[in-house]
C-alpha cells in the first residue's frame, strides 16, 4: 500500500492503478530542478552560420548542471525551415546533426557534420530539461 | 462527485491562478510517473528483449544512449528499432551499426492504448515572483530520508517541476487533417502554446507492430508538426500510433540562451 496517493476525479484511491493517480508515494516522477542557475529547463535561440568542416563534433553551447552525476535530458528542436515540425533531439538535416546530450559536468549542445563541410544558414529554436533523474547507469 | 481536490504551485508561483502547466501537480491530471529504470547493454545485432514489464498494456518509454560516455537520445533508439507491447521491451535487428549499444531509460506508467483528455482550468500564467521561502510538500520514496538533498530521492518535491499529462490520443491515423493530407494522427488541444509531446508508431511494416518512440526531429516520415491549437505525427502510411502531450511548453519565456555559431 502506498503511503500517500492523490487520485484522478471520480476515482477510488484504494482502487487505483499508477496511471489514475495524481501523485502516488510509490512512482516517482521525472523531476527539473526549478532553483538551478543557469535553469534546467530553457529555450536556446542557435543560429548555425558558419561552416562546420566534415567529420567534426562542435560544441556550440555548454551549461554546467552541477550535479555529480550523468543527468537525463530532453532536447525538443523547431527549425524556421519546416513549417512547425518539430521534435526531439537529434536535429537532422541530411547527413548532418545537431545533438543535445549530458555527462557527469556539462549539458552540451553540438554539431555534428557528415561527410561534406556544412554550412547550416538556420535558426533553431531548442526547449530543453535537464531531469534531476539519471541518463546513465547510476554508479 | 464535488468540486474539491488538490493542487501545489511550482515554487515562487501562486497557486491561485497559476497556469496548468505553472502547478507542480493537480488532482484534475496525473504527472509522468516512472513504473521502472533501466539499463541494458546490446552487445550485439541480435531481436532481444530489452525488459519485461508484464503491464498487459504497451506504456509510454523514453530511452537514452550513452555507449560513448554521453547520454542522448538518438535515432537508433527513437525510430522503428527498439518498440514495447503489452509485456516487453524489445530491440529488432537492423537498427544500429555500432556496438555495444549502452541505454538507460524509464517505463512509465501510461498506456499507449488508452485516450486521456485533462481539463484546461488556466493557459495564462501569473509568473514567478520571489521565493516566498523555504515552504512546499515533499514526498520521499521508501526508505529514503525527507531531509536528502538529491532530488532522485523523493517522488514529488516543490523545488521542482515535473511533467504533467494533458492528452493521450491513441488511434489509427486518418487522412482528414488540418493542413495535411497523408495519414496523421492529431491532437487538438487548444492550449495557446507548442506543447512539450512524446510519439510512438505501432505499425507492422515498420515495427513489427511494436511501439516505437518516434519524437526525433526529421524532415522525413513520421514526424511531428504543431502550432499552438494542434499537434500530429504525420505518418508515411495507415498506423496505428500514440500522441502524448504534455501540459509543459515548448517556449519557456524569453530564450535563456543565444547563440551564434
Amino acid at each position: 500500500m502506498s503511503l500517500f496517493k492523490v487520485s484522478l476525479p471520480g476515482v477510488n484511491v484504494d482502487a487505483a492503478n499508477p496511471f489514475q493517480t495524481v501523485v502516488d508515494s510509490d512512482y516517482a516522477n521525472p523531476k527539473i530542478n526549478k532553483k538551478a542557475t543557469p535553469p534546467h529547463r530553457g529555450l536556446v535561440q542557435l543560429t548555425l552560420n558558419n561552416t562546420y568542416l566534415a567529420g567534426t563534433n562542435t560544441a556550440v553551447y555548454t551549461l554546467k548542471h552541477g550535479y555529480a552525476y550523468t543527468p537525463e535530458v530532453w532536447g525538443v528542436v523547431s527549425d524556421n525551415t519546416g513549417n512547425n515540425i518539430f521534435g526531439f533531439m537529434p536535429y537532422i538535416s541530411g547527413f548532418h546533426s545537431v545533438t543535445i546530450s549530458t555527462d557527469a559536468t556539462n549539458m552540451y549542445i553540438t554539431v555534428v557534420a557528415g561527410a561534406t563541410d556544412w554550412t547550416p544558414n538556420t535558426l533553431l529554436n531548442i526547449s530543453y530539461a535537464i531531469f534531476a533523474d539519471n541518463g546513465a547507469k547510476n554508479v | 462527485m464535488g468540486d474539491f481536490g488538490i493542487k501545489v504551485s511550482q515554487i515562487g508561483h501562486d497557486v491561485q491562478g497559476a497556469a496548468d502547466f505553472e502547478l507542480l501537480f493537480s488532482s484534475g491530471w496525473p504527472l509522468l510517473k516512472i513504473i521502472a529504470e533501466i539499463d541494458v547493454t546490446i552487445t550485439s545485432d541480435v531481436t532481444q528483449t530489452l525488459y519485461t514489464h508484464n503491464l498487459g498494456y504497451p506504456p509510454a518509454f523514453f530511452l537514452s544512449d550513452y555507449s560513448t560516455g554521453f547520454s542522448q537520445s538518438n535515432t537508433a533508439l527513437n525510430t522503428a528499432n527498439i518498440g514495447v507491447n503489452t509485456t516487453e521491451l524489445k530491440y529488432f535487428s537492423g537498427g544500429f551499426n555500432t556496438f555495444p549499444l549502452t541505454i538507460h531509460g524509464y517505463i512509465f506508467a501510461l498506456d499507449l492504448t488508452s485516450n486521456y483528455l485533462a481539463p484546461v482550468v488556466s493557459s495564462n500564467p501569473v509568473r514567478a515572483t520571489t521565493d516566498a521561502g523555504d515552504w512546499g510538500v515533499k514526498i520521499t520514496k521508501r526508505g529514503k530520508d525527507v531531509s536528502s538533498k538529491d532530488y532522485r530521492d523523493f517522488t514529488v518535491h516543490s523545488g521542482t517541476q515535473s511533467p504533467m499529462i494533458h492528452q493521450i490520443v491513441s488511434t489509427l491515423g486518418t487522412s482528414s487533417n488540418p493542413g495535411y493530407t497523408g495519414s496523421a494522427i492529431v491532437s487538438n488541444h487548444n492550449l495557446g502554446y507548442l506543447p512539450l509531446f512524446f510519439s510512438y508508431v505501432s505499425n507492422p511494416a515498420l515495427n513489427n507492430g511494436y511501439y516505437a518512440f518516434t519524437g526525433n526531429y526529421t524532415q522525413s516520415l513520421p514526424r511531428v508538426f504543431g502550432n499552438t491549437t494542434f499537434t500530429q505525427i504525420e505518418l508515411t502510411s495507415t498506423a496505428i500510433g500514440c500522441l502524448v502531450v504534455f501540459k509543459d511548453p515548448f517556449n519557456i519565456d524569453v530564450p535563456t540562451a543565444v547563440i551564434n555559431a
